[in-house]
C-alpha cells in the first residue's frame, strides 16, 4: 500500500516517521525501510512521499536534521525526534488508538 | 504547529535559498547511493544497481520538486523564481513585448490621463470641511429661478436665522490690478469676512480676513486663489506682504487659498466694506451662501428661509413681493462645474474603458498565440515534476508582468500628456481654466490597480490554457501542430471578433456625434457667419453719449473699402439674451413664465445679419427718443403669443428693473407700451443646440445697453484679415482711450461658443479613441489570418496541387476573414443600439439608429478587415505546393 495520497493517509504517513525515529536517529532510507519493518511491509514509503514529509516535519520542529556518516561511510542526512516531537508523538498516539477502537468498534456494530 | 520554527525555516528558505537547495540535492543523491549499495549488496552490477534504484526513486528531479513544493516561503520563493524568469522570457522574445507593453501602455496611458480629469471634476470633493452642511442661497420670484440677494436681505438672513452657524455673501466684479509695473483687469470677489469660516478652508499660506478689515481704510488687503497665485505670481511663497495696487489703491497680499477654492471666476478676494457698498433692498448683487448647523435639516433650513422671506415681504412689499428664498446645496457650484462638462467627461471615460478593454484582448490574443511556442516547454517542465499550479502560477507572473510593464509606461504617458490634455479640455470650456488637476499619488494608484487587475483578469485564461498539456502527446509528436492548439485558435477568434464589435460600438458612437455636430453647425447658416466681424466695447452710461459713440463708431467703420453696412445689437447669436416679461395690451396677464429675449439693436442690425422681414417693416433711423416706441418680434414669439393673428400694429409693454442697471433710454421706459412693427425669421440667440427662443427687438435709439456689440458686415470673406485690421484702427480713433475686445468673424466667435468646444472636445478624444480601438482590431485580426495561413500551408499546398487557382485560395482566405467580420460586425451593431442610447442626450437631429452612420461605419470596417487580411491571404495565394508538402 501506498502512503502519498489523502489526508489521512498523510497524516498517517506523519505517524509512522515519528514512531520510526522514536527508536533512534536515522536516514532517509533508513526510516523506510524500519517503517516497512514496524508495519509488517503494509507502508513502502517511496522517496516522492517521504521527503516531502520529513522536510514538513522539521518545518514544524517535531524532527532535527544533521549530516553525519552512514554505517556504509556514505554522507548522510540524520533525523531525530525533538522533544516537542516526541510529544507531538505521544498526542497523536493516544488519538489514533481512540479513532481506531472508536472505528473498530462502529465495523463491529453494523456487521 | 510551532511558529517560530516555521519563521526560521522560513528565513533559512528565503535567506540562504542556494545553501538549502545543495542540501536537498545532498540528501537526496545520498539517498539514492545508499539505495544503489543495498541493491549492490543484494547481488546487482554496479550499472544494473544504479539502474534500478533511479527506477524505484521515480527521478531525483521530480522528488526535489515534491520537497520545494511542501517547504515554507515555497511560495514567495517560487513567485520570485517566475518573476525572474518571466523578466528573462520577456527580455528575450523584444518583439512580441515590445508590441505588447506599447499596445497595454496606450489603454492604460488613455484612461489614467482621463481618469486624472474625471476624478478632479466627478469624483472628489472641494475642499471645504463638511461640504453637506453647505447651501448657496437663492432670492426667487415667480419668473426667476436663482437671483442675487440685496446686502439688507442677507443682514435679515444673518441676524433672524437659528438654523444656520454661519452666512457669508460675496459679490464678484472686474479690477484693475497693477502688480510691479503690469497692468492687467482681473476679475475679484469681495467677500464678507466669515466667508472662509463658512466654507471651513484655511488659507495655504498667510491667514483668512480679520473682523476689523471690512471697516472703510482698513480693507486694503487681499487673498489670492490657488490659480492666480500659480499664473500670476509662479506659486512664489514670498508673496505675503507684497503690495498690489487695486484700481489705483495699494493692497496688501496677506493670504492665498488652497487649490480649487473658487468663487466663479474671481482671482482673488477683498473685504466687503459695507459703508461702501450699495444697500438698498432693490439692489440684488449679492451672492450668499451659508452652513446650517449639524442638528439641523436642509428642509428645517428652508422651512425657516420661508418664514424669513415671509417677513421680510411683509415688511417691506415695494421691494420683496412675491419673493422667497431658496436654499440648494452649494455643490460645486461656486468652481463652475456643470452637469454637461461631467456628462461628456464620463462618456469619455466609457470610450477609454472600451480602448483599454480592446488593447488587453489584444494582448491576450498576442500571448495565446505565443502559447504554442510555450507549450513545448510547458510539456518539459510536466515531465520534470513540475504541477499543474505551478505552470499556471508562472504564466500568470509572466502575464501580469507584462500587464504592469504596460502600466508603468502608460502611466509616464499619462503624466506627460496630462498636461497638453488637461490644456484641451479647458480651452474647450470642458473644465474651468480655475481648476488644479492634480497628477497625484491617487491617479498613479488608479493607474497600478487597473493594470494589476487586467493582468490577473486577462492573464488568467491563457495561462490556464498554455499550461493545458499532454506529456505523453507533447513528447512524442514532433510536428508543427501542437496540442490544443485548434482549441486555442478558436478562442483567438472570438477575441478578435470581440475586438471588432468593440470598435463598431465606439465607431457608431462618434458617428452619431459627428452626424450631430454638422447639425449643430448647420443651424448657423442661415446667418452671415463668414462676412460678419464682431467687437465690443463700452458705450457710455448716460443715454446720449452711448448713442453718440455708436453711431460715430459705426459711421467710422462704413467708409473701410470691403465693408457694407454696419449695426451694432446687444447680444449677437450665440451670446443669449436678457429675459423678460412682457405683457400685451388687450390680452389679460400672460402666465407667469412668459418671458422672452430682448435684444437692443440699430435699425440695419438685421440687414447686416442676413436676418430677413417676414412682415412689417426694419426699424429706421427714425425710430428715436422723440418718435412712438416700436418693437420688432421674432417669428416664434409672434407664433407663441399672436398664434395666427398678425402682430403688426399690437402693443407689448416691457417690465423694467426699477432702476434700470443695464441700460439707459431716451426717455422713461417703465411701463411704456410698444407697437410692433415687425416681424422677422428666427435665429439661435443663446446656442446653436437650442430651439429657437422668443425674442424681442427694441431700437437702441430709444434704450441702450452700457456695454453693446458693433458689428460689420463685408463684401466678401476674402479680405477679412484686412479689414478687420482696418476696423480696429478705425475704431481707436472713436474715442482715444476707449478699449475695444478683438475684432473676430462671427464664425470664429460661434465656433468659439460653449457648444461647439464642447463638442469639438469630445469628437477630437472619441476620434482618436475610436481610431486606435480600429487600429488595434486590424492588427489582432492580421495576426489570427497570418497564424491562419501558417497553420493550413499543407492543405493550401494541396489545394493548390489539386488544381485550385490564385485566385480561389485567396477568396477561400479572405471569407475565412469576411465570416468571422460579419458576426462580429452585427454583434458590434446590437451592442451600439444598446449603448448609444446613453449618449442620446449629446445627438442632436440624428437617431440613435442613423443608417447612414451604421452603414458607414460597416463600410469602413469592412474595408479594414479585407485590407487587414489582404496580405496574409496573397501569401497564402502563392503558396509553392511542392515546399509546402515536403515539409514535415
Amino acid at each position: 500500500m501506498a502512503a502519498s495520497k489523502g489526508g489521512l493517509l498523510q497524516g498517517t504517513l506523519d505517524l509512522l516517521i515519528l514512531r520510526a525515529l522514536s527508536l533512534g536517529p536515522n536516514h532517509g532510507l533508513g526510516i523506510a525501510r524500519r517503517v516497512a519493518q514496524i508495519t509488517q511491509g503494509t507502508f513502502d514509503v517511496k522517496p516522492g512521499s517521504l521527503f516531502p514529509a520529513l522536510h514538513r516535519l522539521e518545518e514544524q520542529g517535531w524532527l532535527a536534521a544533521e549530516w553525519g556518516e552512514s554505517e556504509n561511510r556514505r554522507k548522510a542526512k540524520y533525523y531525530r525526534l525533538t522533544a516537542t516531537g516526541q510529544k507531538h508523538l505521544d498526542h497523536e498516539t493516544e488519538s489514533w488508538k481512540r479513532i481506531a477502537s472508536a472505528i473498530a468498534s462502529a465495523i463491529a456494530a453494523t456487521s | 504547529m510551532s511558529v517560530p520554527s516555521r519563521v526560521s525555516s522560513l528565513l533559512r528558505n528565503l535567506l540562504r535559498a542556494r545553501r538549502v537547495e545543495q542540501d536537498l540535492d545532498d540528501e537526496v543523491r545520498s539517498y539514492a547511493d545508499m539505495l544503489t549499495d543495498e541493491k549492490r549488496a543484494g547481488g546487482l552490477g554496479e550499472e544494473e544497481a544504479r539502474r534500478a534504484a533511479l527506477v524505484e526513486i521515480q527521478g531525483l528531479e521530480q522528488v526535489k520538486e515534491q520537497v520545494r513544493e511542501t517547504r515554507a516561503g515555497t511560495v514567495l520563493e517560487q513567485i520570485w523564481r517566475d518573476i525572474t524568469y518571466g523578466v528573462r522570457v520577456l527580455l528575450k522574445h523584444r518583439g512580441f513585448t515590445a508590441a505588447a507593453v506599447a499596445t497595454l501602455a496606450l489603454g492604460i496611458g488613455a484612461n489614467t490621463a482621463i481618469f486624472s480629469i474625471v476624478d478632479t471634476i466627478v469624483f472628489r470633493p472641494l475642499p471645504y470641511a463638511n461640504p453637506e452642511r453647505l447651501v448657496k442661497i437663492w432670492g426667487t420670484t415667480s419668473s426667476t429661478q436663482r437671483a442675487d440677494v440685496s446686502w439688507p436681505d442677507f443682514d435679515d438672513i444673518q441676524r433672524q436665522s437659528r438654523s444656520f452657524e454661519r452666512v457669508a455673501a460675496d459679490d464678484g466684479m472686474g479690477f484693475d490690478v497693477e502688480y510691479k509695473g503690469a497692468r492687467k483687469s482681473v476679475s475679484g470677489a469681495m467677500v464678507t469676512t466669515e466667508w472662509l469660516t463658512t466654507l471651513g478652508v484655511r488659507p495655504l499660506i498667510g491667514s483668512a480676513f480679520r473682523p476689523e478689515e471690512s471697516r472703510h481704510g482698513q480693507d486694503e488687503v487681499v487673498i489670492l486663489t490657488h490659480s492666480y497665485w500659480r499664473r500670476g505670481f509662479a506659486s512664489d511663497s514670498n508673496v505675503l506682504g507684497q503690495v498690489l495696487l487695486v484700481d489705483g489703491r495699494p493692497h496688501t497680499i496677506v493670504g492665498v487659498l488652497p487649490p480649487n477654492v473658487l468663487r466663479y471666476g474671481s482671482d482673488f478676494l477683498k473685504p466687503l466694506v459695507l459703508s461702501d457698498y450699495p444697500t438698498e433692498r432693490g439692489h440684488r448683487d449679492l451672492d450668499v451662501f451659508a452652513r446650517f448647523r449639524p442638528d439641523v435639516t436642509l428642509a428645517e433650513a428652508q422651512a425657516e428661509l420661508d418664514t424669513i422671506a415671509a417677513r421680510l415681504e411683509r415688511d417691506y412689499p415695494e421691494t420683496n413681493k412675491g419673493r422667497r428664498l431658496v436654499a440648494e446645496p452649494l455643490g460645486k457650484s461656486y468652481a463652475s462645474l456643470d452637469r454637461a462638462a461631467i456628462y461628456g467627461l464620463e462618456l469619455m471615460l466609457g470610450a477609454v474603458g472600451v480602448v483599454l478593454l480592446i488593447a488587453c484582448v489584444n494582448v491576450v490574443s498576442l500571448v495565446m498565440a505565443r502559447g504554442v511556442t510555450r507549450a513545448r516547454e510547458c510539456v518539459v517542465r510536466t515531465a520534470l515534476g513540475a504541477s499543474r499550479g505551478r505552470l499556471v502560477r508562472q504564466m500568470l507572473v509572466e502575464n501580469v508582468l507584462l500587464f504592469l510593464a504596460g502600466g508603468a509606461l502608460g502611466i509616464l504617458a499619462a503624466r506627460w500628456s496630462a498636461d497638453s490634455l488637461i490644456a484641451l479640455a479647458v480651452a474647450s470650456g470642458y473644465i474651468p481654466e480655475r481648476i488644479f488637476v492634480a497628477i497625484d499619488g491617487r491617479v498613479f494608484a488608479f493607474g497600478l490597480i487597473v493594470s494589476a487587475l487586467a493582468g490577473l483578469l486577462f492573464g488568467l485564461a491563457p495561462a490556464l490554457e498554455a499550461s493545458r498539456v499532454d506529456v505523453n502527446v507533447g513528447l512524442r509528436d514532433s510536428g508543427p501542430t501542437v496540442p490544443g492548439s485548434r482549441r486555442r485558435t478558436r478562442v483567438r477568434r472570438v477575441l478578435i471578433a470581440s475586438e471588432l464589435a468593440l470598435s463598431v460600438v465606439l465607431l457608431v458612437g462618434f458617428g452619431l456625434l459627428i452626424r450631430s455636430f454638422v447639425r449643430v453647425q448647420a443651424n448657423a447658416t442661415s446667418l452671415a457667419v463668414d462676412t460678419v466681424l464682431e467687437t465690443s466695447a463700452e458705450g457710455g452710461r448716460s443715454f446720449e453719449t452711448a448713442v453718440n459713440f455708436w453711431r460715430r463708431a459705426m459711421e467710422s467703420v462704413r467708409t473701410i473699402p470691403g465693408v457694407t453696412t454696419a449695426a451694432v445689437t446687444s447680444r449677437p447669436p450665440v451670446h443669449g439674451a436678457r429675459q423678460k416679461r412682457i405683457a400685451i395690451a388687450g390680452r389679460a396677464s400672460l402666465p407667469a413664465d412668459a418671458e422672452v429675449g430682448d435684444i437692443l439693436v440699430s435699425a440695419n442690425y438685421f440687414r447686416t445679419l442676413g436676418i430677413t422681414l417676414v412682415a412689417g417693416r426694419f426699424f429706421t433711423e427714425a425710430d428715436n427718443g422723440a418718435a412712438p416706441a416700436v418693437a420688432i418680434v421674432s417669428e416664434t414669439l409672434a407664433r407663441r403669443y399672436f398664434s395666427s393673428e398678425s402682430p403688426i400694429g399690437r402693443r407689448l409693454r416691457v417690465d423694467e428693473e426699477d432702476p434700470m442697471m443695464c441700460c439707459t433710454a431716451a426717455s422713461p421706459v417703465t411701463g411704456v407700451w410698444r407697437e410692433i412693427v415687425g416681424v422677422v425669421r428666427d435665429i439661435r440667440q443663446s446656442s446653436l443646440e437650442e430651439q429657437p427662443a422668443a425674442t424681442l427687438y427694441r431700437p437702441y435709439s430709444q434704450i441702450v445697453e452700457h456695454d453693446m456689440y458693433l458689428m460689420v458686415r463685408m463684401g466678401s470673406a476674402n479680405d477679412a484679415a484686412r479689414i478687420a485690421k482696418d476696423v480696429s484702427a478705425r475704431l481707436a480713433l472713436v474715442a482715444p482711450g476707449q478699449e475695444w475686445a478683438n475684432v473676430l468673424p462671427l464664425r470664429q466667435v460661434i465656433d468659439g461658443s460653449e457648444t461647439i468646444r464642447r463638442r469639438r472636445f469630445v469628437l477630437t478624444l472619441l476620434g482618436f479613441f475610436a481610431a486606435v480601438a480600429v487600429a488595434l482590431a486590424a492588427v489582432g485580426l492580421y495576426g489570427l489570418m497570418a497564424y491562419f495561413v501558417a497553420e493550413r500551408r499543407r492543405e493550401i499546398g494541396i489545394r493548390i496541387a489539386l488544381g485550385a487557382s490564385q485566385d480561389a485560395v485567396l477568396k477561400h482566405v479572405l471569407n475565412e476573414a469576411l465570416r468571422l467580420a460579419a458576426v462580429s460586425l452585427v454583434l458590434g451593431g446590437l451592442s451600439a443600439q444598446l449603448l448609444t442610447k446613453s449618449i442620446a442626450v449629446m445627438l442632436f437631429g440624428v437617431s440613435s439608429t442613423d443608417v447612414l452612420t451604421y452603414a458607414s461605419v460597416w463600410t469602413l470596417l469592412a474595408g479594414v478587415v479585407l485590407l487587414a487580411s489582404y496580405f496574409p491571404a496573397r501569401r497564402a495565394a502563392r503558396v509553392d505546393p511542392i515546399v509546402a508538402l515536403r515539409e514535415p
